[in-house]
């Protein structure tokens, strides 16, 4: 029992008895310990839980079903988003089939990097409702800068969203940035 | 002679009770909490700030290495012997009713059905040491979709998860989504971790 030893002062004189067991164990230090364990178990279940991410690609159509759609995406309402090696990334502003290598602006994954560009050109959208971020992830860069990006997609808001390869054009602008040469197919 | 003192006790408290109460909750816990499978592959999942939970029943696991292999696995360990006999059935693997409950202990598979029961097999060390090839996925041989399409089959509505080490090179992303596409399969959770 919990209990605060008080000395017995036996009255002084006389034989001191030995205290009879009062058959009541000592149950502190075995609820310290069942408590300790709960608390583990209580925190170890709960949050060795991972999380997930909503990713849904689009549906394949057979060639014959594709239309050609005209879409009108003005430049203004997007940002396109290269992934390159070594994590670094990349954005332009620019119709695809104009982009060269002065264009794409170089930036890291912070939160001053990347997510400002997004932001600013967010802001700057002519239809906001139609803001569009197209992800263009590299051969070289890792499923991290990926989950990275759709990472940021999720905190400034931008819902429209598309993960698209990277064209010839911007092949050609991305390498000849990294100062690489395209890889062959 | 001085009169009979009364005998003093220290502030105590029946413990009992608290006790009981502790040690039920600590029953509890143990009891509900699922084990963690031994890990095939390690895998280093990438940070998000989603907070959705991972779903615990109806959800397959396809996970990517570093070196881009891919692997199966079954969140739910009481599926998985279930899986297993329609796995079994469908491609006539021959697996016995041990080699069965051998598969649930798994949390991932790395190697082609072909290879499955040899695999269930092995001794734990002997695993340890197994030179896994990943579960084939590409134009030629796409066993992948069929291992995540029979589970589909075996408990509807299930959701397929994706969980990639985060060094992984994009193009076997690109891969496995491009073959999963095509095979109508369109709606993946990736598993990341919580952002700190």
């Amino acid at each position: 029992m919990a209990e605060v030893q008080v000395k017995d002062s036996g009255g002084g004189k006389g034989k001191s008895k030995v205290k009879k067991g009062a058959g009541k164990p000592d149950m502190t230090p075995m609820v310290d310990l069942g408590f300790l364990l709960i608390t583990f178990f209580i925190y170890t279940t709960t949050f060795s839980k991972p999380n997930t991410m909503v990713y849904n690609t689009p549906k394949e159509l057979p060639p014959e079903d594709r239309v050609e759609q005209e879409l009108d995406i003005k430049v203004s309402n997007t940002i396109t988003i290269i992934l390159g090696e070594d994590n670094r990334v990349f954005w332009y502003q620019k119709p695809l089939k104009e982009v060269t290598a002065d264009d794409l602006v170089e930036t890291d994954y912070s939160k001053e990097g990347i997510r400002t560009a997004i932001l600013s050109k967010k802001s700057k959208a002519l239809s906001p409702e139609n803001w569009t971020v197209i992800i263009k992830p590299s051969d070289e860069s890792t499923w991290k800068n990926s989950v990275d990006i759709l990472d940021e997609m999720a905190i400034t808001e931008s819902n429209k969203k598309a993960v698209v390869e990277l064209q010839q054009v911007e092949k050609e602008a991305y390498y000849t940035k990294i100062g690489k040469p395209i890889p062959a197919e | 002679m001085a009169a009979v003192k009364p005998k003093r006790h220290g502030p105590s408290m029946d413990m009992t009770a608290m006790c009981d109460v502790a040690f039920l909750l600590l029953t509890f816990f143990i009891m509900a909490s699922s084990f963690k499978s031994e890990e095939t592959v390690t895998i280093d999942t990438p940070s998000s700030i989603s907070l959705d939970l991972i779903p615990e029943t109806d959800a397959s696991m396809v996970s990517i290495d570093k070196d881009g292999k891919y692997y199966f696995g079954i969140v739910d360990p009481s599926q998985r012997d279930d899986f297993a006999k329609i796995l079994s059935d469908k491609y006539n693997l021959g697996l016995s009713n041990k080699e069965i409950v051998g598969f649930s202990t798994l949390s991932e598979v790395g190697v082609p059905m072909k290879q499955l029961k040899a695999y269930i097999n092995l001794t734990e060390e002997q695993r340890m040491s197994y030179d896994l090839t990943g579960i084939p996925l590409d134009s030629t041989d796409n066993e992948l979709v069929d291992w995540v399409k029979t589970f589909g089959e075996s408990f509807s509505g299930s959701k397929i998860t994706v969980r990639g080490d985060g060094g992984t090179p994009y193009p076997s992303l690109r891969n496995l989504f491009k073959e999963f596409s095509a095979a109508d399969l369109n709606k993946f959770q990736l598993i990341t971790k919580t952002e700190k």
